[in-house]
């Protein structure tokens, strides 16, 4: 799993590997295309960058652990989509100054890779404090049952299973 | 052998259990076959006979017929074999039995084998040893007498039995006129058990009193040749010499011979007397040579003794004896020196050359031979070395004198009285009987000697000592000591003797023993070989369903309805049968119906026990409830000992679910801004 998980995120070298097949013409056109791209498209470079900021943060800080990327991840960009497509509509190239004035903006896309971190980290730990609930009520019907059928049917009835405790 | 058909064929058998379970009239009295009333509190000393008590019975519908009982004593059981019989026969010279069966008797609250005769209204022919009859100067009389008892002896012959009781204190006249001579009972203990030696013959005087057995009509005759001379002589003879003293002398000097030295009987009786007590079985009169004697013709009494006489003699212990009897009765007496003689050879030198019996010395050779080849039992060697010489006389074998038909008696006294059962273990286990049947002319052995040995190596129950005198001798009751003293003769008493027998401290043991189930298979027969096979299962279960359906089977056969003290016995009993059925609610449940179950009907206690439905639902529910409890145990041990696993596995399940969660809120953000977009 963590291997399929490797192969599925960690793709720069990949990356690495088909930029450095290409000539230097094609590099250099690649470069200036990016270049262009962000100079055009500064605002939404800016937002990504700025809205993304938690996950790039997880991705430098705790690269193995990709459940944690994935789900932050999503749910901040989750947070970001609901900014990026405003930003759309009336894209131009001041835009970029509104984007730490809307605070609403800020803490909704912050806020949601806040949710996936507090998910992450405490949904297990309820889940299995559940588990462990419902395994001891099971454990109690059991013993209910198993008096009964010794009550019922005697002794010999229930199997002695050693313990491996 | 007595059979289970052959009981409910037997009509006077089968009647003499209903008579016991009709109402007593009152303490002192007792109601036989609805007809016959025995009055307890009149007995009638003078008419005590074999070790029986009489006491005064009334005809309640011929009132004016004079009737007594002889009520059997436990010590010496009647002969009930010969009962339906003589109940048959009708001869004058003949006390007649006209009803016999079991009876509650009154004195000792037990029941008891009752005989009801005609009462003889003459009283008896001899009194304190003096007869009351002169014949002496009667021929005619004696004539007449002496057929009439050959009569009776023919009349038991042709119904295959023997009266063994011909002496003159069981001598009775039949009228008052004192005219007609009867012979009393033969029926109410063991066959010649109360014969004095005087009256016994020879090779009877040898045997044990217990194992002289039914002999043959010859024993008879002889028995009533000693009675017709005491009655010739007036008066009875060798009262006060012991057996053992009347043997020697007999052996000695001969029984008429013996006779006539102590008083000479006259010429006029003695020639019919001595046909009649040839100490020669064979060469003994019967009643056609009798009545051709009396008629005048030419009988043979024989050879005489003194022709017989081997022309040789055997030195043993330093005596020299000419004479087979003489020779086994040494033998006997010498054991060890018998062997070595037996082993040398100089016992079939003698048989060769002294009694020039060549068949009789291969025979012998042919046992030393064997007895070479593997050495055995000094006494069984000598025991069939003095069947073959002397084949007339009974079997020795150590302490043990018998006739084989005597020995099942035998044992059942051993048995009673609890003494050492080694030596008839013995002889069981040999061929001495099979041996002596062959050398015998005119018996057969009984077609179950064979089984004896087979018998007696099977240790299991239903089968062992027990078995053998019970499928030999019809006559012996059931003595288990689960009766007390009860009378047992026929496997319809068994469930009436243990229900009356039942005391709360035998409550513990089982309601069974080797004898009881040895008697019921003489008795019943192979039907029960199948529960005697249960019986000997080691499941203890299988032996509780074996006796219940034993006993159902049996109150169901011959009743009676209710047995209610047994069913309590057997309700106890049963409880490892309770334990079959794996369900403990059922199990208190039957528990519970089982202590209601009072009405003394044994197929009922099985009925409820046995219920195949509930047995096969118990079955089932077990199986499904042993499946379920193994599930159970084995997840609460996984869940037990999963700890740390689970909640890993559950920690796993949570990020799988949190991480589709995350994928679909994003997807689901991607969708409604691209669609709130589009539409803008």
């Amino acid at each position: 799993m963590k291997n399929k998980n490797t192969k599925e995120f960690d793709s720069s070298p990949q990356f690495g590997k088909s930029f450095r097949k290409l000539n230097l013409f094609q590099k250099a056109a690649l470069i200036i295309l990016f270049i262009l791209i962000c100079i055009i498209s500064f605002p939404i470079v800016l937002i990504l960058i700025f809205g993304l900021l938690p996950t790039l943060t997880i991705l430098f800080v705790d690269k193995k652990n990709y459940d944690k990327q994935l789900i932050v991840g999503c749910f901040n960009i989750a947070g970001v989509f609901f900014y990026l497509f405003g930003v759309l509509n009336k894209f131009s190239v001041g835009q970029q100054n509104d984007i730490a004035d809307n605070i609403f903006m800020t803490i909704l896309m912050l806020g949601s890779a806040a949710l996936g971190l507090v998910l992450y980290n405490e949904l297990p730990n309820f889940y299995a404090y559940l588990y462990r609930l419902v395994s001891t009520r099971r454990i109690d019907k059991i013993n209910t049952r198993l008096e009964k059928l010794k009550e019922d049917w005697g002794e010999e009835i229930v199997p002695n299973i050693p313990s491996s405790k | 052998m007595t059979t289970d058909e052959e009981i409910v064929a037997n009509k006077p058998e089968a009647e003499t259990q209903q008579s016991s379970s009709l109402p007593k009239l009152d303490n002192q009295k007792f109601l036989l076959k609805e007809r016959f009333e025995i009055d307890f509190s009149r007995p009638l000393s003078w008419l005590d006979n074999n070790g029986a008590k009489a006491f005064a019975v009334s005809d309640r519908i011929d009132t004016s017929r004079r009737i007594f009982a002889l009520i059997c004593c436990a010590e010496t059981p009647p002969r009930i074999s010969i009962l339906p019989y003589l109940k048959s026969i009708e001869n004058s010279a003949l006390m007649k039995l006209v009803e016999y069966g079991v009876v509650t008797f009154a004195p000792e609250n037990t029941q008891k084998m009752a005989l009801i005769y005609e009462e003889p209204l003459g009283g008896k022919v001899f009194d304190n040893g003096v007869c009351s009859m002169q014949i002496k100067d009667a021929p005619e009389k004696f004539r007449g007498l002496a057929l009439n008892f050959m009569g009776v002896i023919d009349s038991f012959k042709n119904m295959n039995i023997t009266h063994r009781a011909i002496r003159t204190d069981n001598l009775y006249f039949k009228d008052e006129n004192k005219s007609e001579i009867v012979i009393g009972d033969c029926a109410a203990a063991y066959p010649a058990y109360f014969q004095q030696p005087a009256f016994e013959a020879i090779e009877s005087l040898y045997a044990d009193k217990v194992a002289r057995g039914n002999g043959s009509d010859k024993n008879d005759i002889y028995s009533a040749a000693v009675t017709l001379a005491c009655i010739v002589l007036g008066h009875d003879i060798f009262q006060n010499l012991s057996a053992p003293e009347v043997l020697r002398q007999k052996i000695k000097k001969g029984s008429l011979a013996l006779i006539n030295s102590v008083e000479k009987i006259p010429a006029a009786f003695s020639n019919a007397l001595r046909g009649m007590m040839n100490d020669t079985p064979s060469l003994r009169w019967n009643y056609s040579q009798l009545f051709s004697f009396f008629e005048g013709k030419q009988v043979s009494y024989g050879p005489t003794s003194a022709s017989e006489r081997p022309k040789r003699a055997l030195n043993i212990n330093g005596e020299k004896v000419y004479m087979p009897h003489d020779v086994v009765y040494m033998l006997h007496s010498n054991i060890d020196e018998a062997y070595n003689l037996i082993l040398s050879g100089k016992i079939s030198d003698w048989t060769k050359n002294g009694l020039e019996n060549d068949v009789l010395t291969t025979k012998i050779d042919a046992l030393v031979k064997q007895e070479k080849n593997a050495a055995g039992n000094k006494n069984l060697m000598v025991a069939r070395v003095a069947c073959l010489i002397a084949p007339i006389l009974p079997i020795k074998f150590k302490d043990m004198t018998f006739f084989p038909d005597g020995i099942a008696k035998a044992t059942f006294v051993a048995l009673k009285e609890k003494k050492n059962l080694k030596p008839f273990v013995e002889v069981f286990d040999s061929d001495l009987i099979k041996l002596w049947y062959q050398e015998q002319e005119s018996l057969r052995s009984p077609g179950n000697i064979t089984e004896f040995r087979v018998y007696i190596m099977r240790q299991e129950i239903g089968y062992g000592i027990e078995r053998i005198i019970y499928d030999f001798d019809n006559d012996l009751p059931c003595i288990s000591p689960l009766f007390n003293d009860e009378i047992v003769i026929g496997a319809p008493q068994v469930l009436r003797a243990l229900n009356a027998a039942f005391k709360k401290e035998n409550i513990s043991l089982p309601p069974y023993d080797r004898t009881i189930i040895a008697f019921l298979r003489c008795k019943i027969g192979k039907k029960i070989d199948s529960i005697i096979s249960d019986l000997n299962s080691s499941r203890e279960e299988n032996r509780v369903a074996a006796i219940l359906h034993l006993y159902a089977m049996l109150q169901n056969k011959f009743g009676p309805a209710e047995l209610p003290n047994l069913a309590r016995w057997l309700v106890n009993f049963s409880k490892p049968l309770v334990r079959i059925y794996h369900n403990k609610k059922y199990q208190r449940y039957l528990e519970k119906e089982l202590l209601k179950s009072n009405s003394g009907k044994l197929y009922e206690i099985v009925e409820l026990l046995e219920n195949e439905s509930a047995l096969e639902k118990d079955r089932a529910d077990y199986a499904a409830v042993l499946n379920e409890a193994n599930y159970l145990a084995l997840e609460k041990n996984r869940i037990e000992n999963g700890g740390p696993k689970l909640d890993e596995e559950a920690r796993a399940s949570a990020l799988k679910l949190v991480s589709v969660l995350s994928i679909i809120a994003m997807t689901a953000s991607f969708a409604y801004n691209l669609i709130s977009w589009v539409l803008k």
